[in-house]
């Protein structure tokens, strides 16, 4: 996961994602949410948000305007929250956030997949199904990442925690360590 | 016999003879004494002057003696001490090479290490180059000589144990 989650952005998203919970709409909130935050991912609007001399209220009204009909009043409020905190900059770790809760309630783990090389569909499933018994939920979603400076083999990423690194970059790297000599003296 | 009584002219004799009797006895009388005693005292002195030198020769005699031993004992005392100073003279001269000595092996001591640390750094480095060298190969390699197939083959093998 690119996104650093920050304790802040970590309580926002479990705030959002409780009061969503009680609303039953933490479904659609999700669906959102990625939605805004590809929006906010815009540099244009991203740097006109973020920059400090323009005045909050502006900023405020072109979220409203933007965004006011379009999504779900809890998301909205929240946005202004962190507008009003200067804790915008973290929307894109709140999603981030939001995201591991519903998949946490729906039973769902993601697994990312990263090789030197694209694979064959079915490789990443036959991985996915080795890795299943690794998690403590039922479904695995599988995202992949082609990253040609890991050399060959594999890095599988399994939830925010558990990493299985089978690149030869690892491999290769660890042999140097193992055969490089420290100095003693 | 007469003659010789003539010639002799008795009364002359006798007086001549009560004279000397006269004078004998006076000089008994009154000088005698004084001679004998001046003789005497006389002779005390030379006596205790005698006395007086073979004390004084016993005394040089003995100065003397003691001078020669004295001076044999200054010269056993310097000999004594020539000997002292030899042994100093020595026993630093001792002192002084087993220093230098030390200090020759500590330098050297110094210098082995020394020489013993720069040969470890130098093959250290030595073996950290040839590993670079041979992980860079290795990943240029593995970069021009995999292809899809292949990596494919190592995802599957290296996720066999999974």
């Amino acid at each position: 996961m690119a996104v650093y989650e920050t304790r802040a952005a970590k309580r926002y998203a479990t705030a959002l994602f409780e009061l969503a919970g009680a609303r039953g709409v933490v479904e659609r909130v999700d669906e959102e949410i990625h939605q805004v935050a590809s929006i906010l991912a815009d540099p244009r609007l991203r740097r006109f948000l973020l920059q400090p001399q323009i005045p909050r209220k502006k900023k405020l009204q072109l979220l409203n305007t933007a965004l006011g009909d379009g999504v779900h009043p809890l998301l909205l409020s929240t946005l202004q929250v962190l507008l009003r905190k200067a804790r915008l900059g973290q929307f894109a770790a709140v999603a981030s956030y939001y995201d591991l809760l519903t998949d946490r309630l729906r039973g769902v783990e993601e697994v990312t997949i990263i090789t030197a090389v694209e694979l064959p569909p079915e490789d990443y499933e036959a991985v996915r199904a080795k890795v299943a018994k690794y998690s403590e939920y039922p479904n695995l979603r599988l995202a992949t990442k082609v990253q040609p400076e890991i050399l060959s083999g594999i890095i599988i990423e399994l939830g925010r925690e558990k990493v299985i690194d089978l690149s030869l970059r690892t491999q290769l790297h660890d042999l140097k360590q193992r055969l490089i000599k420290h100095r003693r003296i | 016999m007469e003659g010789v009584l003539q010639i002799l002219k008795i009364p002359e004799l006798i007086g001549n003879l009560l004279a000397f009797a006269l004078l004998f006895w006076l000089l008994k009388k009154f000088l005698w004494g004084y001679i004998l005693e001046t003789i005497d005292k006389r002779k005390r002195s030379i006596e205790l002057a005698y006395q007086e030198v073979e004390n004084r020769q016993r005394e040089a005699e003995k100065l003397k003696r003691q001078l020669e031993e004295r001076l044999a004992r200054i010269d056993e005392e310097a000999h004594e001490r020539l000997e002292q100073a030899a042994r100093e003279g020595r026993q630093l001269a001792e002192e002084i090479r087993a220093a230098a000595e030390s200090q020759r092996e500590k330098m050297l001591i110094r210098a082995q290490t020394d020489i013993a640390r720069e040969r470890e750094k130098a093959r250290v480095e030595l073996n950290n180059y040839a590993v670079d060298l041979a992980i860079d190969i290795s990943e240029k390699l593995l970069r021009q000589k995999l292809d899809r197939e292949e990596h494919r083959r190592l995802v599957q093998a290296l996720t066999e144990g999974l």
